[in-house]
């Protein structure tokens, strides 16, 4: 017995004791190597952030950058850089959803680019980039992502079908309804080999985030919102218009299927790339799996799919949301001004224009964009156009509660669990105790 | 002498071992899930507030965690007696003398239970699309209407393809458990008369009855614990439907990053996990537990 607890105590202390070697070993070779930047990415980005980190050595040989990039799914993006900024593990920087910017912000997890380095912030971060970026990714008045693409929300239809029949694309919402309502009917559907409904939009909590990406801006374009000055002002009438008008697809005019609230978030962009319907919500990111779904080339696809922004309502304009991923630098980084100049580089135009160009994103500097191939990039072109119009979502910390109150609202309205009134004024009232906001 | 103290002391220091790694992952984490729930506090919170019972409190007022009680009182209800009855079914059929082609049954129905939780769901995800799925391909096939499973049937779907993994399990340890009764047994109840069925039921199913407490105490908790397949088909939907506790608990505790009101979902899971198995403990009789194999 003796022998043999002999015997593991020596196992044990050699294995501890190779371990420590080897730990040792691999720490002093990047330390000889140049400075660790930790990364936490998603697999299409990260090969950029490889390519800056590459040209940064070659231009900086005395100051190399080791990168120890974590690549993960979205799904597990979220839950592993908040475990790790709460755990005092957080990498040098990351790849963040916009619209978590204002929640780790407000937990003091990030650092304002305008402390790292406030010349480029003002010369480049604040001239190239849209606007609506500028003001999506800060907060409190500073900024603190750099948007390395974005995407809008918007309606996709079928131009061939729309031109064959004599319709115009829908600019307003009573637009929008004769068109639908003209698509539903039993010849038309048939004329085409439709499916059982003619429009379709992901309208419940399975879609999560889509939902409220992509149906925020029918409250808009009526006039309405969430918040304004500080205030709930989602319960008005606005907002119920919009609501209505959703909930009328389903249960009026039958055009859009009661099925909606269980849909996936790319369940719309199937449908219509397999030709079930003739218009859907979407967003100008599924432009490249509406193809991929229908097996069309790039030409066919031009085509025979157009594109809207979210049709004006009677109170207010055309609107649509822009989202998209961005770059956030954490304050328990160790180099932070290390960390910044490998995001200029990412997030700068060359690399930039790769990115966007070949992943069929909408990149968010207007010199990316001016440089893009009219021919070759025409989605992104066209797309861009209306970036300048585009608004992001609530930027506050409670976002993701907030968002999933709207997407309720939604749910509630079109299942006919509540009335567009009820189901908007439910939300409304749990969005002002959620983030202790007034209501109007 | 040595030899015999040390042979003695072996078994509590193995022991010993395995209780300071179940204290490490499994007591531990009980315990700070208490002490999580007494606290407001989230991951993306920088101030943490001592509460007291204010979340429970709260839990107690909250309409959403009477749904998923409600979910999840059908979600385990249903898997739990199909999972049961099924596994009871193969286990049987499994057994049976001079069954040609066993080997390649048994393999079939363990198969499932090899996959992971995610892959199940994944596949059952394409089967009942409604759209592109499968099921819909077969049943339009048949002549019937084209259905919308996740929507229209998704509690049932859910169970169904819980059933389909988990009935394995149930399987596995009934067949084990049937393969251990004496086949003296069974040749003096033919030699008095007894039919087949008079067998099972006077023979095999008494015989089962530790394992079968065994085997309902442990797919009713996997089936309470169960996330997976629920966050992967409907997502607790549509309308709450399928939300059960565990997607509830999940959706504050990650999704909202409220870790204290997360915990206290958790504590609530861990006591119903108690009252359950303290419940079938009751119902099969303590005698049950130690191991009587019939009375």
């Amino acid at each position: 017995m003796k022998k043999v607890v002999h015997f593991m105590v020596v196992l044990l202390a050699g294995l501890l004791f190779t371990a420590g070697l080897f730990a040792a070993g691999e720490k002093e070779a990047k330390v000889a190597e140049g400075v660790t930047i930790k990364v936490i990415n998603q697999e299409r980005w990260a090969p950029y952030v490889e390519k800056a980190v590459e040209k940064w050595n070659a231009a900086n040989p005395d100051k190399k950058v080791v990168l120890d990039q974590l690549v993960l799914g979205y799904p597990q993006l979220r839950q592993k850089i908040a475990t790790a900024a709460a755990g005092g593990m957080a990498p040098d920087f990351s790849l963040i959803d916009s619209v978590w910017v204002a929640e780790f912000a407000n937990a003091g997890f990030l650092m304002p680019l305008d402390e790292i380095d406030p010349t480029w912030v003002e010369n480049d971060y604040n001239k190239d980039f849209y606007p609506v970026f500028v003001e999506g990714d800060s907060f409190d008045g500073q900024p603190y992502g750099i948007h390395s693409q974005t995407d809008m929300a918007l309606i996709w239809y079928r131009k061939d079908w729309f031109s064959s029949e004599g319709i115009k694309a829908p600019e307003t919402w009573e637009e929008l309804v004769r068109a639908v309502q003209h698509f539903q009917q039993p010849q038309v559907r048939r004329k085409y080999g439709m499916g059982e409904y003619a429009f379709a939009f992901p309208a419940g909590l399975k879609a999560a985030e889509t939902v409220t990406y992509q149906l925020t801006p029918f409250i808009w374009s009526n006039g309405g919102d969430v918040f304004r000055n500080n205030t709930v002002v989602l319960n008005s009438s606005t907002t119920v218009a919009a609501i209505k008008l959703l909930s009328d697809f389903v249960n009026m005019y039958k055009a859009v299927s009661p099925e909606c609230i269980a849909y996936e978030w790319n369940t719309a962009l199937k449908l219509m790339g397999t030709g079930q319907v003739a218009l859907s919500v979407g967003g100008s990111y599924e432009g490249s799996m509406i193809k991929e779904a229908a097996g069309w080339d790039d030409a066919t696809f031009r085509e025979k799919v157009g594109f809207v922004p979210i049709p004006a309502g009677p109170n207010g304009e055309q609107a649509t949301t822009a989202g998209g991923m961005a770059y956030a630098i954490y304050r328990q980084s160790k180099n932070p001004e290390l960390a910044l100049e490998i995001l200029k580089l990412t997030t700068g135009p060359e690399l930039m224009y790769e990115f966007c160009a070949s992943t069929g994103q909408n990149p968010p500097r207007i010199s990316v964009v001016n440089k893009l191939d009219q021919q070759k990039d025409w989605l992104l072109v066209e797309t861009s156009d209306m970036l300048y119009n585009a608004r992001v979502r609530p930027i506050i910390p409670e976002y993701a509660k907030v968002s999933e109150q709207l997407q309720r609202m939604v749910e509630n309205a079109v299942s006919g669990k509540a009335t567009p009134e009820e189901a908007v004024a439910e939300a409304a009232k749990n969005i002002s105790v959620i983030t202790g906001l007034p209501l109007k | 002498m040595h030899a015999e103290k040390a042979m003695k002391k072996t078994p509590i220091l193995l022991m010993l071992l395995a209780l300071l790694i179940l204290a490490a992952f499994s007591i531990y984490p009980v315990f700070n899930a208490f002490r999580l729930s007494l606290f407001d506090m989230g991951l993306l919170q920088r101030e943490v507030t001592f509460v007291g019972l204010k979340n429970y409190s709260v839990l107690l007022s909250d309409p959403l965690f009477y749904n998923s009680l409600k979910a999840t009182l059908l979600f385990a209800g249903g898997s739990v007696a199909i999972q049961y009855f099924l596994g009871l079914f193969l286990a049987t059929l499994l057994s049976t003398q001079d069954l040609k082609g066993i080997r390649f049954f048994r393999s079939s129905f363990i198969l499932p239970y090899t996959l992971s939780e995610l892959v199940v769901a994944l596949v059952w995800l394409h089967i009942y699309d409604s759209n592109f799925g499968v099921l819909n391909g077969f049943v339009n096939a048949l002549g019937v209407p084209v259905q919308r499973w996740l929507f229209d049937w998704a509690m049932p779907a859910v169970i169904v393809a819980n059933c389909w993994w988990g009935s394995t399990f149930s399987m596995l340890l009934l067949e084990s458990a049937m393969k251990g009764i004496p086949a003296e047994l069974y040749e003096a109840a033919k030699v008095d008369g007894a039919s087949g069925l008079q067998q099972f039921f006077k023979i095999t199913l008494p015989s089962l009855h530790y394992v079968s407490m065994l085997n309902l105490i442990m797919i009713t908790l996997l089936t309470i614990n169960a996330f997976g397949i629920v966050f992967v088909l409907t997502f607790g939907g549509p309308q709450n439907a399928t939300d059960v506790i565990g997607m509830y608990m999940w959706r504050n505790a990650f999704r909202f990053m409220d870790l204290g009101y997360g915990a206290t979902l958790a504590v609530v899971i861990f006591i119903f996990n108690i009252i359950i198995t303290l419940l079938y403990i009751r119902v099969f009789g303590k005698e049950t537990l130690k191991g009587s194999v019939s009375k």
